[in-house]
């Protein structure tokens, strides 16, 4: 949790790869990642993708194994109760009877081609956003995808706000614990309504915290229709061959891997 | 009606994303919460997260309840999407995105079809089952759930939770975060004062 949380202020050191890219070529490949993906129900597709995207993301971001292996744990929960629901509700020919539930191979199949797609968007999303930075971001954003200045900086704010947030929702709950009543074992019990009232808490904090930026913005005139920007995000070469790499590199690996897998 | 036309304020524009990005802060939280729900669940933790589902729902009729500005729920409603699959990381990814533009606009459709004037049980109710409907055909052709067994449960799972978590939660919400006085400058405040005895 707090490894991907943490990120933007960890990252800086080694953005690396990504300090010469415009940061919407990053973005736009995620995109086209996951939509691409939504229509592949294929195994060996999806595991030669994977790897590809293992091998960019090492060589390109210089992501560690360490690190690899902490974004595969973190979402390994989620694709194996994908796995598990799929194998045995669907129909097919049955491999086993585990009590009253039939796993079928074509639960199986779809299930694991499933699990992969979790893992293939998600551990490249996790390790590119540890690496991005996002006032880069929303400047190109305005600069090229007309985002008006007024709501880049809006979306700025809520950054910030939410770089704050788990420190926040931490504190919230650390005095809900001083105020709750304890149990048998002598600790405090904060339960469902303690952690509503937090909830609602950082809502009204945030709300009001908004109100008084939203002010802010408007005292420096950031809502006028013409301005002028200092930092400049503009395409480069290098993002054209690095999309074209990736891309095809892409389907060449996920092309191969299900020729080779049959 | 030249109220809906006028140019949003930059505290709408703020409230707005604040919305969107606190949610997607909790919705984060839930997500922990639903993964462990899933974990004990043991096979059919895919079919616990339904029950969850409505949370997803809550910050577009929010939003859309008190700025009363058309798209605001739609906007709050990808706000934080961006939230969870940018910066919290989604198991779901950026398909998200999609999924919470439909959400955003099923919960939005309501309000508008009021001409953003009725703020009734009904109608929060209808935005959060609404909204449901909207992303459960989307869902199901990603996850390819047409000719598994659970369809019908499913959607009912769903659409249920949308319609309490997603619609009726909203309406207490608002009225809860009423009263702390927050909200005292946006357009929900102008609106009660002009018709107090509809509440």
């Amino acid at each position: 949790m707090s490894a991907t949380l943490s990120a933007p202020v960890g990252a800086r050191s080694r953005r690396g790869g990504l300090a010469r890219l415009n940061p919407l070529t990053p973005a736009a490949l995620l995109l086209l990642l996951g939509a691409s993906v939504s229509f592949v129900l294929d195994v060996a597709a999806l595991v030669g993708l994977h790897a590809w995207l293992l091998v960019v993301l090492a060589a390109g971001l210089r992501a560690g194994p360490a690190e690899l292996l902490r974004a595969h744990l973190t979402f390994a929960p989620f694709a194996l109760g994908v796995l598990m629901t799929n194998a045995v509700s669907r129909p097919g020919r049955v491999l086993a009877e585990v009590g009253p539930l039939l796993v079928t191979d074509d639960g199986v199949r779809v299930g694991a081609a499933l699990a992969l797609r979790v893992l293939v968007v998600a551990v490249p999303a996790v390790v590119v956003a540890r690496r991005s930075d996002a006032t880069r971001l929303v400047v190109a954003l305005v600069q090229h995808c007309r985002v008006r200045p007024r709501a880049g900086f809006a979306v700025l704010t809520a950054h910030r706000m939410l770089a704050e947030m788990p420190q926040r929702w931490r504190l919230l709950l650390s005095s809900a614990r001083s105020r709750a009543p304890l149990d048998r074992r002598g600790r405090p019990r904060i339960g469902a309504r303690g952690y509503a009232r937090a909830a609602l808490a950082l809502l009204v904090g945030g709300i009001r915290r908004g109100n008084h930026v939203a002010d802010a913005l408007d005292v420096r005139g950031i809502g006028a229709p013409v301005r002028t920007s200092r930092r400049q995000e503009p395409f480069r070469r290098t993002d054209g061959v690095v999309a074209a790499v990736v891309v095809v590199g892409a389907l060449l690996a996920a092309l191969g891997a299900r020729l080779m897998g049959g | 009606m030249s109220a809906l036309r006028a140019r949003w304020r930059t505290r709408d524009l703020v409230l707005v994303v604040v919305l969107g990005v606190t949610f997607g802060f909790l919705y984060w939280v839930l997500v922990q919460a639903w993964v462990g729900l899933s974990v004990l669940a043991g096979p059919f933790g895919d079919l616990t997260q339904h029950v969850l589902l409505g949370g997803w729902l809550l910050v577009a009729p929010l939003a859309v309840a008190i700025t009363r500005r058309p798209g605001s729920g739609v906007v709050a409603e990808v706000m934080a999407s961006v939230v969870e699959v940018v910066f919290l990381g989604s198991p779901v990814g950026p398909m998200l995105l999609v999924a919470a533009l439909l959400q955003g606009a099923g919960s939005e459709l309501p309000f508008a079809l009021t001409r953003y004037r009725r703020f009734t049980w009904g109608v929060y109710a209808l935005s959060g089952a609404l909204g449901a409907f909207l992303v459960f055909w989307f869902t199901a052709v990603r996850a390819g759930w047409f000719g598994s067994d659970l369809l019908l449960l499913r959607l009912g799972l769903q659409v249920a939770s949308g319609l309490l978590l997603g619609g009726l939660l909203a309406r207490v919400l608002v009225q809860v975060l009423r009263r702390t006085g927050v909200l005292d400058s946006f357009a929900i405040a102008r609106a009660d004062a002009s018709a107090p005895a509809r509440a």
